[in-house]
């Protein structure tokens, strides 16, 4: 639960802000480095950006932070099958690609 | 042995039965595994879209294929509509989350369904824009089968991968309005509890969080 004397409205435009910041850096760096850096320079980027904000809109937005531990363990322990998915998928993907071409 | 028992039976244990023991309502924790499962049919949308990326010699450039802007139609906005759509459903996620925040901590009747009713506009705005750039993409050429920015496999992913994310928005939307029905005759005044507000307020959240992901990939990598 939140505790006494927290100001959540100014947690959430707190929240509100860092999301909006790494959204235009995320499309600022779309626009301007795009082809004048390393794309897997900038991918690693959008992924990490991606998933800091899943995690405030996650913890703040949808008050996974103030739940207990068990629940928070419930919710996130499944997404390790997704994990494993992307990357069994994408090295098949990658498979099918030599196989398309010889 | 007769301390520890005592230690025992002072200090409450959670696991025992009576309430529950992650602390929320069951219709809540309910609402918390549908997302779990919900973000499986969106991770194996996502991840199809992955492995037949890496499938592909060459895909096609977001900045091409999303350079258009309603109105301005000569000039050239590379990926400045979608920001604008990104943007409308943070800010339709910042009023669910105050609509959620007033309901719980003031039970104030007015302040929820105005921030409600803000929610249910911000949902509005992106789906008429998601419906702007399938037309214009349509129009373009971009269907199922054909492409003209590329690999045919994009249009088969975009338009089923944006468009699950949309019937989302849109089932959001509808829910959203019954729930402010209810907010403005005073169903949760009566009940005592603004929590469905919250629940909504989580299913609204997880349409945010699922385009973090469609954005990435569609419009970024």
């Amino acid at each position: 639960m939140v505790r006494e004397g927290f100001d959540m409205v100014k947690e959430i435009w707190k929240t509100f802000w860092i999301l909006l910041v790494v959204t235009i850096l995320e499309i600022g760096l779309a626009l301007t480095l795009t082809g004048h850096v390393p794309q897997m320079l900038l991918n690693v980027f959008y992924i990490l950006a991606s998933l800091a904000k899943a995690f405030y809109i996650v913890a703040v937005f949808m008050h996974l932070k103030f739940e207990r531990k068990y629940l928070i363990i419930t919710v996130l322990l499944p997404m390790v099958f997704m994990l494993f998915a992307v990357v069994v998928l994408l090295v098949e993907g990658d498979w099918w690609y030599y196989l398309k071409r010889y | 042995m007769t301390e520890s028992s005592l230690t025992m039976s002072v200090k409450p244990n959670v696991w025992q039965g009576g309430f529950s023991p992650f602390r929320i309502s069951w219709g809540k924790l309910m609402m918390w595994y549908f997302l779990v499962g919900d973000s499986f049919s969106f991770g194996a949308f996502l991840i199809t879209y992955g492995a037949l990326r890496f499938s592909y010699e060459s895909w096609p450039l977001p900045t091409e294929v999303f350079k258009s802007f309603p109105f301005l139609e000569n000039v050239e906005v590379p990926l400045g509509f979608v920001s604008f759509m990104t943007f409308t459903l943070i800010m339709s996620s910042v009023t669910m989350v105050l609509a959620v925040h007033y309901g719980n901590a003031e039970r104030n009747r007015y302040k929820v369904a105005k921030w409600l009713a803000w929610t249910i506009v911000g949902g509005l705005i992106f789906l008429s824009s998601q419906a702007w750039e399938w037309t214009h993409l349509i129009t373009h050429g971009m269907t199922m089968k054909h492409n003209p920015f590329g690999a045919p496999a994009f249009g088969w992913l975009f338009f089923t991968i944006t468009g699950f994310h949309g019937f989302h928005v849109f089932t959001g939307v509808i829910i959203n309005i019954i729930i402010l029905i209810n907010v403005l005759r005073g169903v949760y005044d009566r009940r005592g509890s603004y929590e469905m507000v919250e629940k909504v307020g989580l299913y609204w959240h997880f349409v945010d969080l699922v385009w973090v992901f469609v954005f990435m990939a569609f419009y970024l990598l």
